[in-house]
């Protein structure tokens, strides 16, 4: 009986040898580097003025973030909002471009002021990634029990319930989000690169580059390690049991009080959608004079195209399987429990790519490993040593979702352990697998620092080539190229909605796309 | 709906596997560290004349050069390069005397002071060190004359290079180390730092400082400037020091990896950039190089080799000094 | 199928959920289980279920031992079939799905014939032929405990564990089910908190209270019990308002 169990775990084992494999040999790498520090060493490094450099970045981000997305999250995520489906639509715009190009657009603006600086950096990044804080801000909002507020109803005024009733009721998703944000700012290589800002991480690229030191490059990242380490156990503690994402954005659900009235909600919206996120395409593709100029670079970067869209979505696919393999794992035995664990595992999330990069070069990079190290795949390692531990987080809050009881029917039904994660478990996890399948995408399309160190000879994706071209200054084709982007980024959704209209117009409506055929 | 999707990541691991290592006898690989947007269309011509692939892994501005050559010193006990196209000469003699590179008899001529007599690299199609100016913002008649005019308190803000760690200007850093002593090219680096000189990240990104007005003028390559007065930035270019050192010229170098995993495709990429096409191509393109092998004149708005005065340098000399100069540059930057 | 527990013991962490439950029942036997909520009525059946495992005690199924500290048959081995409190119908699969699945993944491969005609046996039995292309979702609670049952009775269990299945119906239907339940030609444990099912099922009952079994016999024995929780919780109950529980 005990092997037959350990059969129908097969899958499993893979699955979390693949992530054992994958995701902490780096971390070991950097432990083991550590311990061989000594205090000397970081003094004579020079890092005062990187690290108040990261810092203010971060921090700025951050809080920008928060003044843009909390009152969006407010007006979305009310009950009289009734387009949900537009506002995932448009407010992807800014997760889709890249955050170097943003930063582009914005440096060209103002094209005659000697802008830049840290704090620049943090506003740049704060208009690529408020989109992330706003998701779990609506997400928590629409969660809200309506008579918490109907009670309240009865005894405050608007402003009153908002400040004393719903903001506390989401401190948790609002808390989340700035931590995510804190860490995407902080390990951002690309936009501090283009605005030539010295901090931790382009320290750390350059100076790998030039010394090709392991020791020393981990000795400049150790107060971001700190600082990575401290946040991943807090967000392990926010989340920790709690609905991570949702996307249950139905009109019936959702706050009744809002801050805006109706006329204000609308400018405000135009506001936003126009500055902030329509903003960085108008002035990157007013640059297209002649279609003749789109048509040679569409030419010039077709192998560029390619590789991206099948590294990209065979990455994102392989990663996502690996996920929900990993993530049922997870929650059904209950690592997430343990706040250690919890800590351990998201850690090597909020390590910098670069990071990441430096060390599966000093691991992978040895005769033995080279199907791996030579080949694309090496890319994919690096993708799924950053982004593994995040996506199981969301998975494992999905399978949370499930009753137990579901898979204990199909046990009593005969079925092994596998069959029923099989037919009854991942049926249900189709909006968590769309989900981590897109985050992976667009995260690993947009992924420059780290791509840079292990991309093998002959391979370039598209943000690479956009990334090179930028310094060259030719905004024609850097357009031009960005448009291939996007329409990498826009395919595989758009094969997917059309899948999904397709088995709506069949009729098939209970909400999973991997329902079997009778 | 799951059997699709297993089917596409099979078929894409397959491809991503086997079909990248289909006809691998019919590839090379080439680390480039001149600009993509120069050194790719070149390369592209070499695979549609000859059918060999080319993997080409081209540089970033911020890591210029550098980046590279420690990649293949990392790599020297597996090399995955067969052919280092250099823009610069003194990383590819520091890779000569680190044993990274493997000696190749080039079949047509020999340019005494651009190749190497051990026949380790070649040079062809080069730059000079310049001054870009900002036109609107400097007057003509006060235009800096000399790298020195850095360090003038009447340019206390005004100015910016590229980080002396990287590329050319890290060559440049060797040069003025040869021709000063080390002592007063470390003293040199500290009163700009002083002046607040800005270092930022590459020889393109002065050139669009100083056209956009955040600086008077900077100290970059030809290429970039000429790249940006046919774009119509409001620059010009000086030669420096016309009247005293005399300006540094940098030719661009290939040279065979030891133990390069293709290196008779290798080879036929040298013989290939070595051509006078090659030089021409390059000379026209948009970076304005000069062409150095063959009699062919520059465009215009690029001086001609023998129009202009020469840093007197022994290049053999400055691989030797970067490995000190560098650290200690570091220390101050 | 006979079924037979002897000590069965469960904690959670420190703290005692069963203790020392012993029971036997015979093949055929309806055996109802009362209790106060917190008892560890739902615990007890999924120990048996093979949900989960005791921290002590044996549990033996037609005479071979299904659990004991070396041996553990899983629940799909058991031949035991169970209706959930929430019922857990799957919400992606038809109610044609729902009722197959066990049958497309038996060990032994049956065809999609016979596969058709055992489910359409079974939904004419329970009546609910014409909901077979439909979502769980929706249809009605009853309907949904019909289809609940079909899919436990489907694959000719041994045993028939319900837990609380009936607690959200009317008084009209709950009466049918029950009567269906009677019908039933299987050992069935049944769970319930409430009075009107024990009389209507007039079954052996077991008393369930603070994880231990303090009286077991028909709803006229208990009476005679000597436990002291035992009487507080059935005078609770009002089961025999007339009684004297004093003496």
């Amino acid at each position: 009986m005990k092997r037959k169990r350990y059969k129908s775990w097969t899958i499993f084992l893979a699955a979390f040898t693949f992530f054992l494999i994958i995701v902490f040999p780096p971390v070991i790498v950097v432990i083991i580097e550590l311990l061989k520090l000594k205090a000397s060493s970081i003094l004579s490094i020079g890092l005062v003025e990187p690290y108040k450099n990261s810092l203010i970045i971060a921090s700025t981000s951050s809080l920008f973030s928060l003044m843009i997305s909390l009152p969006l999250g407010l007006i979305f995520g009310s009950r009289s909002f009734r387009h949900p489906y537009l506002f995932i639509v448009i407010l992807l715009i800014p997760l889709i471009v890249p955050p170097y190009l943003t930063a582009k657009s914005w440096i060209d603006l103002f094209v005659k002021t000697p802008i830049g600086g840290p704090l620049f950096c943090g506003v740049i990044l704060s208009l690529c990634y408020f989109p992330i804080p706003l998701y779990l801000i609506v997400s928590g909002l629409r969660r809200i029990d309506s008579e918490l507020e109907e009670s309240a109803l009865l005894i405050l005024n608007r402003w009153q319930i908002l400040t004393k009733i719903t903001i506390p009721l989401i401190y948790p998703y609002i808390a989340t989000g700035l931590i995510l944000i804190f860490l995407f700012s902080i390990t951002n290589y690309s936009v501090p690169s283009i605005l030539g800002i010295k901090c931790l991480i382009t320290k750390l690229y350059s100076d790998f580059s030039i010394f090709h030191n392991l020791s020393k490059s981990i000795w400049i990242a150790i107060p971001m390690i700190i600082i990575c380490l401290f946040l991943s156990y807090l967000l392990g503690i926010l989340i920790m049991e709690r609905e991570f994402i949702s996307f249950d954005i139905s009109p019936s659900k959702g706050i009744m009080v809002s801050i805006f009235e109706n006329h204000k909600k609308v400018v405000y919206g135009i506001v936003i959608i126009f500055l902030i996120i329509l903003f960085p395409l108008i002035s990157l593709f007013k640059e297209i004079t002649s279609l003749k100029i789109l048509a040679i670079t569409f030419k010039d970067s077709l192998r560029s195209f390619f590789h991206t869209i099948v590294l990209s979505t065979s990455g994102s696919l392989f990663l996502s399987i690996i996920s929900i393999c990993c993530g049922y794992m997870f929650q059904r035995k209950k690592f997430w429990k343990n706040r250690l664990l919890n800590a351990i595992i998201l850690f090597p999330f909020s390590l910098p790519s670069v990071l990441l990069a430096i060390c599966i070069t000093h691991i992978w990079n040895r005769a033995i490993f080279s199907i791996l190290y030579d080949t694309p795949l090496i890319l994919i390692i690096l993708w799924g040593s950053k982004y593994l531990p995040l996506t199981i987080r969301i998975i494992s809050d999905h399978v949370s979702q499930i009753p137990v009881e579901f898979e204990e029917a199909g046990l009593l039904s005969h079925l092994t352990q596998f069959k029923v994660f099989r037919h009854i478990v991942c049926p249900l996890l189709g909006s968590g697998f769309l989900l981590i399948f897109w985050l992976i995408y667009i995260l690993t399309i947009s992924e420059v620092g780290g791509t840079l160190l292990v991309i093998p000879p002959g391979i370039e994706t598209l943000s690479i080539r956009i990334f090179n071209l930028l310094h060259y200054g030719d905004l024609k084709v850097v357009a031009s190229t960005s448009i291939m982007l996007i329409l990498s980024l826009l395919i595989p959704i758009s094969f997917l909605l059309i899948l999904k209209t397709i088995q709506t117009l069949k009729g098939k409506d209970s909400g999973s796309i991997f329902r079997k055929d009778k | 709906m799951e059997k699709k999707c297993l089917s596409f990541l099979l078929i894409s691991l397959f491809f991503i596997f086997v079909g990248d290592g289909i006809g691998k006898e019919k590839e090379v690989v080439v680390y480039t560290s001149l600009d993509q947007i120069y050194s790719e269309p070149i390369l592209r011509g070499f695979e549609k004349e000859t059918g060999i692939k080319v993997r080409a892994v081209y540089d970033i501005e911020a890591t210029k050069t550098i980046g590279l050559v420690n990649r293949l010193i990392a790599e020297r006990k597996r090399p995955r390069c067969d052919v280092f196209w250099n823009n610069e000469i003194v990383n590819t003699i520091r890779l000569k005397k680190r044993g990274i590179l493997s000696p190749y008899n080039f079949k047509g001529n020999i340019i005494k002071g651009f190749d190497d007599p051990d026949r380790y690299w070649y040079g062809f199609a080069a730059r000079c060190r310049v001054i870009v100016i900002n036109k609107e913002k400097v007057v003509k008649s006060r235009s800096p004359r000399s790298i020195l005019e850095v360090i003038d308190k009447r340019w206390k803000k005004k100015v910016c290079m590229a980080y002396p760690l990287f590329g050319t200007t890290a060559t440049h850093m060797a040069a003025l180390a040869e021709i000063w002593g080390i002592d007063r090219l470390i003293n040199f680096l500290k009163l700009a730092k002083e002046n607040k000189v800005s270092f930022v990240d590459g020889n393109s990104v002065v050139r669009d400082k100083v056209a956009k007005g955040i600086y008077c003028w900077g100290i970059t390559d030809t290429d970039d400037v000429y790249s940006g007065i046919q774009r119509g930035m409001p620059i010009e270019m000086i030669m420096p020091d016309q009247d005293g050192i005399g300006t540094l010229f940098i030719p661009n170098t290939v040279s065979l990896i030891k133990g390069a995993p293709h290196p008779e495709n290798g080879k036929r990429v040298i013989e290939f950039l070595l051509s006078r096409q090659t030089e021409w191509r390059l000379s026209r393109s948009g970076s304005g190089q000069i062409p150095i092998r063959y009699k062919i004149e520059p465009v215009k708005g690029i001086p001609r080799l023998d129009d202009i005065k020469v840093m007197a340098v022994d290049f053999e000399n400055l691989a030797d000094l970067m490995d000190t100069v560098l650290p200690q540059i570091e220390s101050i930057i | 199928m006979d079924l037979y527990l002897e000590k069965i013991n469960k904690r959670y962490g420190k703290t005692p959920v069963l203790n020392d439950i012993n029971l036997s029942l015979k093949d055929g036997e309806l055996l109802t289980i009362l209790g106060p909520s917190g008892s560890g009525k739902t615990t007890l059946l999924r120990i048996i279920a093979g949900l989960e495992r005791p921290n002590k005690g044996k549990i033996v199924i037609s005479g071979q031992i299904a659990n004991n500290p070396d041996i553990l048959i899983p629940p799909q081995r058991r031949d035991i079939g169970m209706i959930f409190q929430n019922l857990a119908l799957w919400p992606h699969m038809t109610v044609y799905e729902n009722i197959s699945l066990g049958l497309r993944n038996r060990k032994k491969k049956i065809n999609n014939n016979d596969i058709n005609k055992i489910v359409f046996q079974v939904v004419e039995r329970f009546g609910i032929k014409r909901y077979l292309d439909r979502y769980p979702t929706t249809l009605s609670m009853g309907e949904r405990q019909r289809v609940a049952l079909a899919r436990a009775l489907v694959l000719d269990p041994g045993l028939l564990l319900l837990d609380e299945p009936f607690s959200h119906l009317d008084w009209n239907l709950k009466d049918e089910f029950l009567d269906l339940i009677k019908s039933l030609n299987t050992t069935i444990i049944y769970v319930t908190h409430q009075v009107f099912d024990i009389l209507r099922l007039n079954s052996k009952v077991a008393l369930l209270i603070d994880g231990k079994l303090e009286a077991i016999g028909k709803p006229e024995e208990l009476i005679n019990t000597t436990s002291s929780k035992a009487k507080d919780f059935l005078r609770c109950l009002s089961l025999y308002k007339d009684r004297n529980f004093n003496s």
